[in-house]
């Protein structure tokens, strides 16, 4: 069930009012886990067996690791843990990728296995990657197990984001869950709020360049290099208003009930190296990749070229994370040789100018054209497309129709130069409190915004592939 | 935080923010979307009519200032000379270009330029399909005496949703291998209910995207970019024999005036030429018939855009559409004014 749909919205303040009505705080969290699997199973109830399974083994084993003594059966347990999660995300996610790999390398001596017919459990690359920092916090000791399995499971499938993140450790969830479930004014409003910003991002920014970027990848020898790299930029900002607005989205529906959700996104095109963009975009991912991946891999403690192979590991599994194909793991290692010859130039701090300087715009704008360069890599649909929008973007083939769709030439500098404004001026954009006269006045014009200017076609949200 | 105070002046003064809010949406889409003509005057034959003098702003598919003139025509530069009717869809209003941008006004500023004193009267109105202009015939007749009239088709008009939609104001009911036209009166525009809808854009435009998004949302999901008014739309299945009878009724009505067919080619071969590009087949075989017409002369566009396209610039679309899809653009309606004009200044010479 998507955010953008008429059973999402009939579902969310049927919700909100059986949480209302219900004052037990356990029957409360029933309700929510209840609302949770039947915004999942819309899509597919078969899948909520695995979700199930998940939940309760990593619950059983988080209570065997507190109770458990001898370290040699907390490695096991934490073992076998691992094993299951990532288990499931290989055989769901990547079993048919390596199939087709090695069906690839091994063409030569005439191997061939025939592809299994899987279908992708949506959310699973989120919800494993959950369970997984849980079952290690545990393990470490710096995460108390949840009190109860019902706890646990209202954390795993919480809705508001359990197919698209962000990424939560449950040492952030639990707590807010013990509080209680906060439904006021205050919460309402403000998660509205969230919830309609999202909406704009993602029906009138990213929606409606979604309808210009996907024209141009489709055929990109048909256009003008000038159309190709103005493509090239408006996909930047679909891809972040896209997954942006969908985490305000969710971190709006999740305050409507009192909870917090991290934060996601944080000017990331506003980022004048591509370490501080990798600290400003899907943060939530980023900082898991750094404490259950970079950290336990070495991180820059063991030299000069395990800290780089250590890198190039994180973003290569990263890229990968977004999808089983050869496409996101060379957008992946891209970033991982950026990172890499960024530390090798700069050192581990690399140099940041004030904003009063000019350089440090010429860097922000730099660091955009790099990435917007580099999610081309993560757009296009094969080989042959990311060939043909390079071969425009270096000019090696002029010819093509000129088409400058207005979306993308009035969104794209907007927002670009909007983020690098904000973030010069130390400032964000703000929530309104409640309590201010204005605040219906925003709301109307942001509610006025998606009604009059959203593409009546919806896109999936991007994210929801991974 | 502060707890919400549910105040009378909170409400007050929330009303106050509001309403610059909707001001400045009023504002912006008159100027970037829509903006229409606001008075109409309703004929019991001809149905509403737009008055002169007033405009309409399309900018949801191009940017266009139309211009009407009198009797709901959408105006030309000259006035005077041969009356020659051209009639036609969205495709001859072409609100999506200015005035002196649309083939109507092109052709005839063509044939002026040639020494041929012509007033093409532009009749285009968006939505018409055949069973309109088999309607308009007597009517046309009666009112303008033209010395030639120009209809404007595509294939659209031989979709049966189009011709046999019984909630149409003209449409056609089929008859043991005939076809008899069925002609439903139009509600007058003109009531003060009506014009108050027009003159608050917010309001009207409001409705008309209900009513879009309530159709994308039954559809479970329209295409994508802008769907001016229906043209192009789905492709329904349509036999040969009606399509004829179609024509057949079409060149009925206007027996006895000389009549020179413009029929807009559905898909302009990309500059790839790339398979799925080409013209419908059954569309094709129309125009093979309309050729056959007594009196009907029929205009050739089918490689009229080849030029143009070979320099990397598409007949249709605009920057806030589709490339190549949709209506007319400014250089697409060029090339056709161009030719229409070549056809007329032979019939009319």
């Amino acid at each position: 069930m998507s955010f953008v749909s008429i059973p999402f919205a009939l579902l969310l303040p049927a919700t909100l009012l059986l949480l209302a009505i219900v004052r037990p705080h356990e029957w409360r969290k029933l309700i929510l886990l209840g609302v949770s699997c039947l915004f999942y199973a819309y899509w597919d109830w078969r899948f909520l067996g695995l979700l199930a399974c998940v939940t309760i083994v990593d619950y059983r084993i988080s209570r065997l690791l507190v109770e458990s003594r001898s370290p040699g059966r907390k490695k096991g347990l934490l073992v076998a843990s691992l094993a299951m999660n990532l288990g499931f995300l290989a055989y769901f996610k990547y079993m048919n990728f390596f199939i087709e790999s090695l069906n690839a390398l091994l063409a030569p001596v005439a191997w061939h296995q025939a592809s299994l017919s899987i279908v992708l459990p949506i959310g699973i690359s989120f919800y494993i990657f959950e369970t997984i920092s849980y079952v290690v916090d545990v393990y470490r000791g710096t995460s108390v197990p949840a009190r109860s399995l019902l706890d646990y499971a209202v954390f795993v499938t919480f809705f508001p984001r359990l197919v698209a993140g962000p990424i939560m450790r449950a040492q952030n969830f639990l707590p807010q869950l013990e509080r209680g479930i906060r439904l006021n004014t205050d919460n309402l409003a403000g998660g509205s709020q969230l919830f309609l910003q999202g909406m704009v991002k993602k029906l009138v920014v990213a929606d409606s360049l979604s309808i210009g970027v996907d024209r141009i990848y489709a055929d990109p020898y048909l256009f003008s290099p000038t159309t190709v790299w103005l493509a090239v930029f408006a996909y930047s900002i679909q891809i972040l208003c896209d997954f942006s607005g969908y985490t305000d989205m969710a971190m709006g529906i999740a305050k409507m009930m009192g909870f917090d959700l991290p934060k996601n996104f944080n000017l990331p095109y506003s980022a004048k190296s591509i370490t501080d963009f990798w600290q400003r975009w899907h943060i939530s991912l980023s900082s898991w990749l750094r404490d259950y991946l970079y950290i336990p891999l070495g991180g820059n403690r063991k030299g000069p070229g395990k800290t780089y192979a250590n890198l190039m590991t994180t973003m290569l599994l990263g890229g990968l994370w977004h999808g089983a194909s050869w496409n996101f793991v060379v957008w992946g290692g891209l970033h991982g040789a950026y990172l890499s010859l960024e530390r090798l130039i700069a050192g581990s701090r690399p140099k940041s100018e004030e904003w009063g300087s000019p350089w440090a715009w010429v860097r922000g704008i730099s660091v955009f054209i790099i990435v917007s360069i580099t999610w081309v890599f993560f757009r296009s649909p094969s080989t042959e497309t990311t060939m043909a929008v390079l071969r425009k973007l270096a000019f090696a083939d002029p010819a093509g129709f000129v088409w400058l769709y207005v979306p993308a030439v009035t969104m794209v500098p907007l927002v670009v130069l909007g983020g690098l404004l904000l973030r010069a001026t130390n400032r964000e954009i703000p929530l309104i409190p409640a309590t201010k006269s204005y605040a219906p006045a925003v709301v109307t014009a942001e509610a006025l915004m998606v009604y009059f200017f959203a593409p009546l076609h919806v896109s999936p949200f991007i994210y929801f592939q991974f | 935080m502060k707890r919400l105070a549910f105040t009378p002046s909170y409400f007050v003064i929330a009303l106050l923010w509001v309403i610059p809010v909707l001001i400045v949406f009023e504002v912006f889409l008159r100027a970037t979307t829509l903006s229409i003509a606001v008075s109409y005057r309703y004929d019991p034959e001809w149905g509403n009519e737009t008055t002169a003098g007033s405009y309409t702003y399309w900018g949801t598919e191009g940017g266009g200032l139309t211009e009407y003139g009198p009797d709901g025509e959408v105006a030309t530069p000259y006035s005077g000379g041969a009356n020659v009717v051209v009639i036609g869809d969205s495709f001859t209003e072409a609100l999506q270009v200015d005035n002196d941008e649309k083939y109507v006004s092109l052709a005839e500023r063509e044939l002026r330029n040639r020494g041929i004193a012509v007033d093409l009267r532009n009749l285009g109105s968006a939505g018409s399909s055949i069973a309109d202009y088999v309607y308009l015939a007597p009517l046309v007749k009666k009112r303008h005496s033209p010395s030639l009239v120009v209809i404007q088709l595509n294939r659209n008009d031989f979709l049966p949703q189009e011709e046999y939609d019984p909630g149409r104001t003209n449409h056609f009911e089929r008859d043991k291998g005939s076809l008899r036209l069925v002609h439903v009166p139009e509600k007058p525009k003109d009531s003060l209910l009506g014009n108050l809808r027009r003159a608050v854009i917010l309001l009207d435009y409001g409705l008309t995207r209900f009513e879009q998004i309530r159709a994308a949302a039954s559809k479970n999901g329209s295409p994508a970019g802008p769907a001016a008014d229906g043209e192009f739309s789905a492709r329904g299945e349509s036999d040969h024999d009606s399509n004829l009878l179609l024509l057949d009724a079409l060149h009925d009505a206007y027996d006895g005036v000389p009549v020179v067919i413009l029929p807009i080619p559905s898909l302009p071969p990309s500059i790839s030429g790339s398979a799925g590009n080409e013209e419908d087949p059954e569309y094709l075989a129309l125009q093979q018939a309309m050729v056959t017409k007594p009196g009907w002369k029929v205009v050739d566009l089918s490689n009229a855009f080849d030029p143009m396209l070979r320099d990397g610039r598409y007949p249709r679309g605009f920057s806030n559409s589709l490339p190549n899809e949709g209506h007319l653009n400014a250089e697409g309606n060029r090339v056709v004014g161009e030719l229409l004009a070549d056809y007329l200044e032979v019939v009319l010479r």
